[in-house]
């Protein structure tokens, strides 16, 4: 198959997912080894952890603000907003408990950029219509939709457990939880290139027995 | 495929070879092997013009249709 130099957008992009990946394996191997202390109860006696995490609802407040620019202000009020919540001193079973999909959104990140990688190498030589690539896409697509479907049940299981039974004196949590709908799109659209690389594959392997 | 190319045929008959035609009609070898064995999915009009040209011969002469079973 006939190698071409690729352009310069694709070998930036190459060069930015090459330090997105390493950055990426750090992190997990970092994350891995937390996960490894918490499950051998590390974080006891004298050391502590204090675990942050994001909650999926929305809570509701009544704050009153201002909008202030240049010559007017504007009354406002912050009736909704997303935040994170922290358990100082962290008992191991609430850690266990936050630590499993941890290791679930880690693994899968870290195959959708292993992946990622390996279309991205191909298509920077210069091969690109190959059914490798297409199977990449594909399997791109999957991992995303299946990353969308378990962030979901994740957000529905702490909004069960955890965040129905939060108690703050001014403030209440609603029903609201995010969609992560671009999740859903960039898969989508992942799934339709694939199919749009298939037609290319066949055009170009035409193209290539045509004399 | 129902089209079968008889080029091996023509080139016995003109007592020619492969590289001999190749250098003459100006495709490469390679090409002229996938011709050659059937696996090419097309011909350009400019393609079968070149080999007729040398060959002396019609394109009847080197493409043939044989239906299939």
């Amino acid at each position: 198959m006939e190698k071409t130099k690729s352009p310069l957008s694709i070998r930036l992009i190459f060069i930015l997912n090459e330090i997105i990946f390493w950055l990426f394996s750090m992190v997990t191997v970092i994350a891995l080894v937390l996960v490894l202390l918490i499950l051998v109860n590390f974080f006891e006696g004298e050391r502590q952890l204090d675990l942050q995490v994001r909650l999926p609802v929305a809570f509701s407040t009544n704050l009153d603000g201002m909008l202030i620019q240049e010559n007017s202000s504007t009354a406002v009020q912050l009736l909704e907003a997303y935040g994170d919540i922290k358990f100082p001193e962290t008992p191991s079973i609430i850690a266990k408990l936050f630590m499993i999909p941890l290791v679930f959104v880690i693994g899968i990140m870290y195959f959708m950029l292993f992946i990622f990688r390996k279309f991205i190498w191909s298509v920077n030589r210069g091969v690109i219509f190959e059914s490798k690539n297409i199977k990449r896409l594909r399997m791109l697509a999957l991992s995303l939709l299946a990353f969308w479907f378990l962030w979901h049940i994740y957000d529905f299981v702490v909004k069960i457990t955890i965040a129905r039974n939060l108690h703050f004196g001014t403030i209440e949590f609603t029903n609201n939880t995010q969609s992560h709908v671009i999740l859903l799109i960039f898969a989508l659209v992942l799934w339709v290139l694939s199919h749009i690389f298939l037609k290319g594959l066949k055009l170009e392997e035409e193209s290539r027995l045509t004399i | 495929m129902a089209i079968v190319v008889n080029l091996d045929v023509m080139l016995a008959r003109r007592k020619m070879s492969l590289t001999e035609l190749s250098e003459k009609v100006g495709i490469t070898m390679a090409n002229l092997s996938v011709l050659k064995t059937g696996k090419a999915k097309a011909i350009r009009f400019s393609t079968l013009e070149s080999i007729c040209e040398t060959l002396e011969c019609q394109p009847g002469d080197v493409l043939e249709y044989i239906p299939e079973d």
